[in-house]
């Protein structure tokens, strides 16, 4: 269902409008929203090359200096923790953290992006350009 | 009075031993061992100690040490299970059984009288039920369950990197419950498992393929009896 608010946020991922919040008596904050203009351009051929990527088998890369955080019970992963403790965090949302929560342990045969995005329900687009990120982090890993 | 303490010591550890074969259907392992003696003893001991001593000295003065006790060693080993409990991973007859048997084995110490007996022989009378349970349902135990583990990473060939994060394997059970051993977690939940094994295991058991292992120890334990 498309409602006043989603396309108000949808504007304000890609920065065309700000918002500010405003707490006025009872209830929750409201959102005052800025216009900002711009300009949007869809790459067509970039977004069928990133869809064939759908297809490829990936896994775990089974890097030592990654660890995870966890949740059993909701089976997601909350965080990953580059280089232990001390290192970079990485939080992930609900979605994010259950696309990482399904991926094929190491050295396994491997899912494809499109497969385990299908299970969780999040567009495969976003889980590729997702997937990729966490390829260059060395988190997961291409099945050749 | 040392030479009873020690034929105590020793007649403890032969039943404590008696036990472990008995429950691990004679599969014995060093390392589960060393750490379930070492859990109990931390209940154990001071005890122990304070039944001891309890003769000798005012008995007031150590009840800092048992209030200590109660906190730090008793509150957490028995709260444990009773949050696997309240998660529902753990049956609840039989761990309530086996919290009022230890709490009234525990609570005898304080008295005097003939109720010390009564109260021992009711702790081991509800205490006797959850070792019935672990023997029918053997991978229940962490030294059967280790042993089994071992004798499944030798079969693997394919050895694998190690991963902190849970690997799924898809099986089939509906019933909710958690399984461990040294370095080794199983979470049954429907229709799926979700194993864990700590970096230190991994390379004791040989760098198994993660996913090969915990899918044959599914296996194993589903054809030692379904999970219902």
């Amino acid at each position: 269902m498309v409602t006043a608010q989603r396309i108000l946020d949808t504007l304000e991922k890609y920065k065309f409008v700000i918002s500010s919040k405003q707490k006025k008596g009872l209830g929750r904050p409201s959102k005052i929203y800025t216009y900002m203009g711009g300009e949007f351009s869809v790459n067509l051929d970039e977004m069928l090359k990133i869809y064939q990527s759908r297809l490829i088998y990936i896994r775990e890369a089974g890097n030592p200096e990654v660890s995870f955080s966890f949740d059993i019970d909701k089976e997601l992963i909350n965080a990953v923790l580059l280089k232990g403790r001390s290192g970079k965090k990485i939080k992930m949302d609900d979605q994010r953290g259950r696309l990482l929560w399904l991926l094929p342990p190491p050295d396994s045969r491997g899912e494809t992006i499109e497969s385990i995005a299908e299970k969780t329900g999040f567009p495969i687009i976003d889980s590729v350009i997702f997937f990729r990120e966490m390829i260059e982090l060395n988190i997961i890993e291409e099945v050749k | 009075m040392t030479g009873i303490a020690i034929i105590t010591a020793l007649v403890i550890v032969f039943l404590l031993l008696s036990l472990f074969l008995l429950l691990s259907h004679g599969k014995i392992r060093i390392k589960p061992i060393v750490y379930q003696i070492t859990y109990c003893s931390m209940v154990a001991l001071p005890l122990m100690t304070f039944t001891y001593y309890k003769y000798l000295y005012d008995l007031t003065q150590y009840i800092p040490y048992v209030i200590l006790y109660f906190i730090c060693i008793l509150t957490p080993t028995l709260g444990y299970m009773w949050y696997n409990i309240l998660k529902r991973r753990q049956p609840v007859f039989h761990t309530f059984l086996l919290s009022v048997g230890i709490l009234m084995i525990i609570s005898s110490v304080f008295f005097d009288t003939q109720l010390v007996l009564y109260l021992i022989a009711a702790g081991f009378a509800l205490i006797i039920p959850f070792f019935v349970h672990i023997f029918r349902y053997p991978y229940l135990d962490s030294t059967w369950l280790y042993s089994i583990a071992e004798e499944i990473a030798a079969n693997i060939t394919n050895k694998g990197k190690h991963s902190l994060k849970p690997v799924i394997i898809d099986t089939v059970s509906n019933r909710k419950c958690i399984i461990n051993t040294v370095g080794i977690i199983l979470y049954y939940k429907n229709n799926k498992v979700i194993g864990i094994m700590n970096r230190k295991t991994h390379r004791a058991l040989g760098s198994p393929n993660l996913h090969e292992f915990f899918t044959s120890l599914v296996e194993t334990i589903r054809k030692t009896r379904t999970m219902r």
